[in-house]
């Protein structure tokens, strides 16, 4: 048997931590009434003191009877203090590896780190929530130096040969990038959404409403005063804005070496998230109306394994490059990966196509709307205007998204472009591609017009579709899939 | 292109029609007696308007799709069905006024399985599930012996696994 490991025993204390921050407003009761003794207080007391204890046996429970072990293939994990579950991970199912060091982290000098599966279910992924840094690398770095026999030639058709060790830095954000940040992000209105929360909070202890509007209208007599405050407040604004984008894409870095991909970014909590270039999926590159407006783009890698949600989601390139540095960024990376950046048109009857499909939703309003006709700008026909603009609005954005509808298919690969105001462009690998499908409405085959669809491995699984491509194309598509098996290694 | 993929070519088991429309009928008439006694009970103890409304419109419903899936289904999906299968591709495609054509590669599949409902172990037929990472495909009325055959065939060739799964 091999010697299992206990996890740190710092995670102890950070399980009492979270604890403290999920019951802040008990420990706050329990703290501040300490010498009172009415009855809610005590109450609040003894249930405070109670669930602590529970949850500090709760902790070392855990603590001793979690193990690990890491051998050269994989991860062994037992589990379970009545139940007790043994799982073992291989190394070679891992698709991407996450670190996230917390400011506790770092008070500490420890740092967690995530190893994710492509599996699905509750345990798709392998998580050390407290441990030394120096353990992390050591984990990270048995993950990294697994290679399974023959697995470097899978991308036989790559000439560069694969340079370990060299890393190489893409990408660090200058002020400028920062600056420009802030503003596409419209980060300058954060400090509307802390102002709202913290009144909001106050107001719910003393009585700020009444204090601050008396004090408001004394202000509000002076003109100068007025513009004052306003150019303050816009100062402020601003401030705030960059700020909290320098808090969370500051140290963005992106960097590579011959196997893999590094994303590490944030100040105080930092991330960093690493992926075998040979794992990613497929590349997502999304522009939002304001990033299209400045030239910006954000690229995204798809992984089969999870990405983590919300904040904690790292897989993104930073979100506002400039479309070309993007463009070359990718290359960069992946070598053999490339954005096309004229790709190809769909036909006009592609467009006279999905003008004349149903507007079924429009239908239905407009239906409701001579029913019940609600007067609308104090008008008769109120309705009727309300019902022809929703449909203009309708065929609007169709016709925009034509107009950004665009794909290529080129050697290996597969580009989609699409979107109304928002424009995302997949690109995936033949190979990387699960399944595919062809589907046709009658409307469509009326037109000689084809949808294809395709799967990815992500999580969750990535349904691609592109209406409306002219049916040759389609077949063309569906017999460059077909020869995918040329691109395959085979176990 | 060296070799140009074929278009399915085979068929469901010719008794598909009325099996499928046996297993429909069975349904849409247990479907039937729920909502007709709905509509019954609400109009013999007289319930309110609306209940009375909505149970015609249950009933009327289900005649509708009873029309639908016993009359036309059967004779449209077993005439527009097709399936075929090499070492390396799955592909099945079905339906005329939605048309659908699906690729999977062999090595993308990770389950197989037969299945029999009561109505088709009476006319001797099995279904075919095909689960692969990302959906589940369906045949769904094959003779048995066709049925197994196929079944074998593909967990055959689907157990052979490309590299960096």
């Amino acid at each position: 048997m091999m010697d299992m490991k206990r996890y740190h025993p710092f995670s102890i204390i950070f399980d009492l931590a979270n604890f403290v921050k999920n019951f802040a407003i008990l420990v706050f009761f329990a703290v501040v009434n300490v010498g009172s003794d009415s009855g809610i207080a005590r109450m609040g007391q003894i249930l405070f003191l109670v669930s602590l204890v529970l949850s500090i046996i709760a902790s070392v429970m855990k603590w001793l009877t979690r193990k690990y072990a890491v051998d050269e293939f994989a991860f062994h994990l037992k589990t379970g203090i009545f139940e007790k579950t043994e799982r073992t991970v291989y190394f070679d199912k891992i698709q991407n590896v996450r670190r996230n060091t917390s400011f506790l982290h770092k008070l500490f000098g420890m740092t967690s780190i995530t190893f994710e599966t492509g599996t699905s279910g509750m345990n798709s992924n392998v998580k050390f929530d407290v441990l030394k840094r120096s353990e992390a690398n050591r984990l990270e770095t048995l993950v990294k130096e697994f290679i399974q026999p023959g697995d470097a030639t899978t991308e036989s058709e790559d000439e560069t040969a694969p340079m370990i060790g060299d890393r190489i830095v893409h990408f660090t954000p200058t002020r400028k990038d920062t600056i420009k940040a802030s503003f596409t992000s419209f980060s300058f209105l954060i400090i509307l959404a802390i102002g709202v929360s913290l009144f909001s909070k106050l107001d719910k202890l003393y009585d700020v409403e009444n204090y601050l509007g008396g004090w408001f209208v004394s202000v509000l007599t002076s003109a100068w005063i007025i513009a004052g405050f306003i150019v303050g407040l816009l100062v402020l604004a601003v401030t705030v804005g960059v700020i909290w984008t320098f808090v969370k894409y500051g140290n963005y870095e992106i960097a590579s070496d011959g196997e893999r991909i590094y994303i590490s970014k944030g100040v105080l909590d930092e991330t960093t998230f690493s992926i075998a270039k040979k794992r990613v999926q497929a590349v997502e590159i999304t522009q939002s109306f304001m990033k299209r407006i400045f030239g910006l783009a954000e690229v995204k890698l798809i992984s089969a394994g999870d990405l983590g949600d919300g904040e904690d989601e790292v897989s993104s390139l930073y979100p506002f490059l400039p479309v070309k540095r993007a463009y070359a960024m990718i290359a960069e990376l992946l070598p053999d990966y490339q954005v096309v950046p004229d790709a190809e048109r769909l036909p006009r009857q592609s467009l006279m196509a999905r003008l004349i499909k149903p507007y079924w939703f429009w239908g239905i309003v407009t239906i409701l709307l001579a029913y019940f006709r609600p007067e609308v700008f104090k008008l008769h026909i109120g309705w009727a205007i309300v019902s022809i603009t929703f449909l203009v609005l309708l065929i609007l954005s169709r016709v925009l998204g034509y107009w950004n509808t665009s794909y290529a298919v080129k050697g290996r690969f597969i580009q989609l472009s699409q979107g109304t105001f928002e424009k995302t462009t997949f690109l995936t690998r033949r190979d990387k591609i699960i399944e595919i499908s062809v589907k046709r409405t009658k409307l469509q085959q009326w037109f000689g017009l084809a949808t294809i669809g395709l799967i990815n491995r992500a999580k969750p699984l990535r349904h691609e579709t592109l209406p409306d491509m002219p049916i040759k194309e389609a077949q063309q598509f569906v017999k460059w899939y077909a020869e995918r098996t040329k691109n395959v290694q085979l176990k | 292109m060296e070799k140009d993929i074929q278009e399915p070519t085979q068929r469901l088991a010719d008794n598909t029609v009325p099996a499928l429309r046996w297993g429909s009928t069975i349904s849409h008439v247990i479907w039937l007696a729920v909502f007709g006694g709905f509509c019954a009970t609400s109009l013999y103890f007289s319930w309110w308007t609306w209940t009375h409304w909505f149970s015609y419109v249950l009933v009327g419903i289900t005649l509708i799709s009873a029309v639908w899936s016993i009359g036309l289904r059967p004779v449209y999906l077993h005439k527009h069905f097709r399936y075929g299968f090499t070492e390396e591709f799955l592909q099945i495609k079905s339906g005329a006024f939605h048309e659908r054509y699906e690729l999977i590669p062999m090595t993308k599949i990770q389950a197989v399985s037969t299945n029999q409902g009561p109505i088709l172990r009476r006319f001797s037929l099995y279904y075919l599930e095909i689960e692969t990472m990302g959906s589940s495909h369906d045949i769904p009325a094959l003779p048995k012996e066709v049925a197994i055959e196929v079944r074998n065939q593909i967990a055959r060739y689907a157990k052979i696994k490309e590299v960096d799964e």
